[in-house]
C-alpha cells in the first residue's frame, strides 16, 4: 500500500541576521492513509514548521514531499490550489485562529466560497452538515467567536478545516490551549472524524499523554531533527534514544506513591542557528561521545522503529546501566 | 428553516444601526453633522441673506436679530456665509479624506501585508512626503495646480495620504500574523481576498478615528490655504477663511472668530463622536 504522505529528508532553513536557522533538518517519514502520526518535541523544536512546510504554507528549503504518490514538493499555483483542498490544518489557539469579525457560519463557509464551485444551496447544506458533524448547535450559527468557549471555537476551526473534505489534516497542538475536560471532547471528536471520514492526521503536540492516546506512530523531534520514530506502543514500552527516555520520564503518573525514575536533563538547549554537525542532543546527553559529533543516520532497530543515535545502535546494548538519573 | 436564516441575515446591518442608535453620543454626533450637511445643501433656502451681499453701512456689527451672528468687515451676514460655507468646507474635508484614504489605505495595506522590499520602497516614499511639512507641501501643490476648491481637495488629500498609509500598515502588521490569516491562506484564499475580508476589517478601528480627525485637519488646512489665497477664492465663503479674516479683528469683534470657530468645532466633534460610535458598532466584540 502506498503511503498517502511521504516526506524525504525535508529541510527548512530560515535566514536570520545571526545566520541560517535550521528549523527542520532532514526529516523523513511515511504515513499511511487513515493513520495518525504524532510529532512530539519541546517548544521550538520545529514541529509546527514541519507541519506548515508540508502544507506549503512555508516553502521548503530542500527535500521532497509526496502526496498520494505524487511529488508535490514544487507545485504551480493551480496544483497548489488543488493540493490545499486535500490538506488542511487545525490550529492551536482557537482565539486567534478565528476571524473575530466573522460569524460561525461565515467562517465555515469561507473555504467553500473561495472554491467557487458550490451553489448557494450546496454551501448552505454543507454548512449544516459540518456544524452537525463537529457538534455545533444550530443556534450558534450566527454567533461570533468571542461568544463561544474554547471548545466550541475549536469545533468551528475543525469544521472550517473539514469543509472542503480534505484527506490529510495537520493538527497543530489542537488541544493544548483547552481545559482538560474539553481536550478529551475534542480528541474524541477528532478520532470519530478520522474513522467516519477516513482522515489521516499529523498530530503535533508536546503533550505525551495526548500523543499516546491518539497516535499510531510517533516521531520524536529535537531541534529540527528526528531522534526516534516508532509505532506508538513500541515507543512507550521500549524507548531507545536518550532524549526520548528523558521525555517519557516526564509524564505524570496519577499515583503519588508510584516510584518514578525521572531523568533530569542538564545543560541548555543549544542554538538552532548554524548548528554543529552531528547529534544536537549531544550537548545534554549523558552518553555523548566523540562519535556523536558526526552526522548520523537513522537505523531501524525493529520493524518500524527508527533511531538516530550511534551510541545506541552501534554498541547494540541499551545504555540503561550507564544511565545517570536522579530518583525523584 | 431557510426563512429563519434570511431573516437573521437581514438583521446584520440593522444590528450595527441599532447599536449606533443606542450610543447617544454617536447619535447626537450623527444628527449634528446631518443638520450641517442639510443646511449646506439647502443653503439658498435657509440662509437669510446672500453670502456675497454687502452692507457697507453695517460692517463689523455684533449679533442682533437682523444678523444673528453679526456681520463681517464688509457687512456680509456671517450666519449666511457659514451656511453657504458648509458647501465648501464639508466638501473639502470629506473629499480630501476620501482621496487620502483611497490612496493611502491600499498602499499601506500592500506594504504591511507583503513586507520586505515593497514595504521598504513604499515607506521610504512616504518618508519623502512626510519630511516636508504638511502645509508646506499643500501650499506647493496648490500653487502648482492653481487655486480653487477641487485643487485644494487634491492638495490636501495628497498631503494627508502618508498618514493613512502608515496607520494602515501599522495595524495590518498586527493582524497579519494571526492564525486566521494563515487559515484563509490554507483554504486557498487569494491575497486580495485575505486583505479585504480578513485583514482590513480587523485593522479598521484606528483608521476610522484617523479619518474623522482627518476631516477636521483638512478643514483647518483648507483655511490656511484660503488665507494665503490658494484655497477657496473670495467672495466664496469658507469656514477656515472666515476664521482667518476674523483673526485680524479679534480684539474688537469677537463674533467674527467665535462663530466660524464654533462651526468648525461642532462639525469636527460631531464627526469624531460619530466615528467613535461607528467603530464600536462595527466591532462584534462590543456588548449589544
Amino acid at each position: 500500500m502506498t503511503p498517502i504522505l511521504e516526506v524525504q529528508d525535508l529541510k527548512k532553513y530560515f535566514d536570520t541576521p545571526r545566520g541560517m536557522l535550521h528549523a527542520v533538518d532532514g526529516i523523513s517519514f511515511q504515513l499511511e492513509e487513515g493513520k495518525t502520526l504524532g510529532v512530539v518535541g519541546e517548544s521550538g523544536c520545529g514541529k509546527s514548521t514541519l507541519g506548515r512546510t508540508i502544507l506549503h504554507l512555508i516553502d521548503s528549503t530542500d527535500g521532497k514531499i509526496f502526496f498520494q504518490g505524487k511529488d508535490v514538493t514544487h507545485v504551480n499555483a493551480a496544483e497548489l490550489r488543488k493540493l490545499r483542498e486535500d490538506m488542511q490544518i487545525i490550529f492551536q489557539d482557537p482565539f486567534s485562529s478565528l476571524n473575530p469579525r466573522m460569524t460561525v457560519q461565515e467562517t465555515i463557509q469561507d473555504p467553500l466560497k473561495v472554491a467557487k464551485r458550490f451553489s448557494k444551496k450546496e454551501i448552505e447544506e454543507r454548512t449544516d452538515a459540518m456544524m452537525e458533524t463537529v457538534g455545533l448547535a444550530e443556534r450558534l450559527r450566527h454567533s461570533y467567536p468571542h461568544e463561544l468557549d474554547g471548545g466550541r471555537r475549536q469545533r468551528v476551526g475543525i469544521a472550517r478545516a473539514l469543509a472542503l473534505e480534505p484527506k490529510f489534516i495537520v493538527c497543530d497542538e489542537p488541544v493544548s490551549a483547552l481545559d482538560v475536560s474539553i481536550q478529551a471532547q475534542i480528541l474524541n471528536l477528532l478520532q470519530d472524524l478520522q474513522e467516519s471520514k477516513h482522515l489521516t492526521y499529523m498530530f503535533i503536540t508536546h503533550d505525551l499523554s495526548v500523543v499516546r492516546y491518539i497516535s499510531d506512530q510517533i516521531c520524536v523531534m529535537y531541534m529540527g531533527q528526528m531522534v526516534e520514530m516508532s509505532p506508538s506502543k513500541e515507543l512507550f514500552q521500549n524507548p531507545v534514544h536518550p532524549y526520548t527516555k528523558a521525555l517519557l520520564s516526564a509524564i505524570l503518573v496519577p499515583d503519588i506513591h508510584a516510584k518514578r525514575e525521572r531523568i533530569i536533563l542538564k545543560g541548555e538547549v543549544s542554538s538552532p542557528v548554524e548548528p554543529k554537525p552531528g547529534c544536537r542532543f549531544a550537548a545534554r546527553c549523558a552518553y555523548a561521545c566523540e562519535g556523536c559529533r558526526k552526522a548520523q543516520k537513522p537505523v531501524e532497530i525493529s520493524p518500524g522503529h527508527w533511531v538516530v543515535c550511534d551510541v545506541v545502535t552501534q554498541s547494540g546494548t541499551k545504555p540503561d546501566d550507564r544511565l545517570d538519573h536522579t530518583i525523584s | 428553516m431557510s426563512e429563519k436564516k434570511t431573516r437573521k441575515k437581514e438583521g446584520m446591518f440593522k444590528i450595527t444601526l441599532r447599536r449606533l442608535l443606542k450610543n447617544k453620543l454617536a447619535t447626537a454626533g450623527g444628527i449634528i453633522f446631518l443638520i450641517f450637511l442639510l443646511a449646506a445643501i439647502f443653503a439658498p433656502l435657509i440662509a437669510p441673506y446672500d453670502y456675497a451681499e454687502q452692507d457697507l453701512y453695517n460692517t463689523l456689527a455684533g449679533p442682533s436679530l437682523a444678523h444673528l451672528c453679526g456681520t463681517d468687515e464688509v457687512g456680509r451676514d456671517i450666519l449666511s456665509r457659514l451656511i453657504y460655507g458648509g458647501r465648501y468646507s464639508i466638501r473639502i474635508g470629506i473629499l480630501s479624506v476620501v482621496l487620502a484614504a483611497g490612496i493611502g489605505v491600499p498602499l499601506g495595506a500592500a506594504a504591511g501585508f507583503y513586507g520586505g522590499r515593497l514595504d521598504n520602497v513604499l515607506m521610504r516614499f512616504m518618508d519623502i512626503f512626510q519630511a516636508i511639512p504638511n502645509l508646506m507641501l499643500a501650499i506647493a501643490l496648490s500653487a502648482t495646480l492653481g487655486a480653487g476648491v477641487n485643487n485644494c481637495i487634491l492638495a490636501l488629500g495628497i498631503t494627508s495620504m502618508p498618514a493613512f498609509a502608515r496607520m494602515t500598515r501599522a495595524s495590518i502588521l498586527n493582524v497579519r500574523g494571526m492564525e486566521y490569516v494563515e487559515a484563509a491562506r490554507s483554504t486557498n484564499s487569494r491575497d486580495f481576498r485575505i486583505i479585504v475580508k480578513h485583514v482590513l476589517p480587523n485593522a479598521m478601528a484606528p483608521l476610522l478615528v484617523q479619518a474623522t480627525m482627518g476631516v477636521a485637519t483638512a478643514i483647518l488646512n483648507a483655511a490656511s490655504l484660503s488665507f494665503i489665497g490658494l484655497g477657496v477664492q473670495p467672495p466664496l465663503p469658507e469656514w477656515g477663511a472666515m476664521l482667518s479674516t476674523g483673526r485680524t479683528y479679534i480684539r474688537d469683534c469677537w463674533h467674527m472668530c467665535v462663530f466660524p470657530g464654533l462651526t468648525i468645532f461642532l462639525t469636527v466633534m460631531s464627526l469624531n463622536l460619530f466615528g467613535d460610535g461607528l467603530r464600536d458598532a462595527l466591532d462584534p466584540r462590543m456588548k449589544n
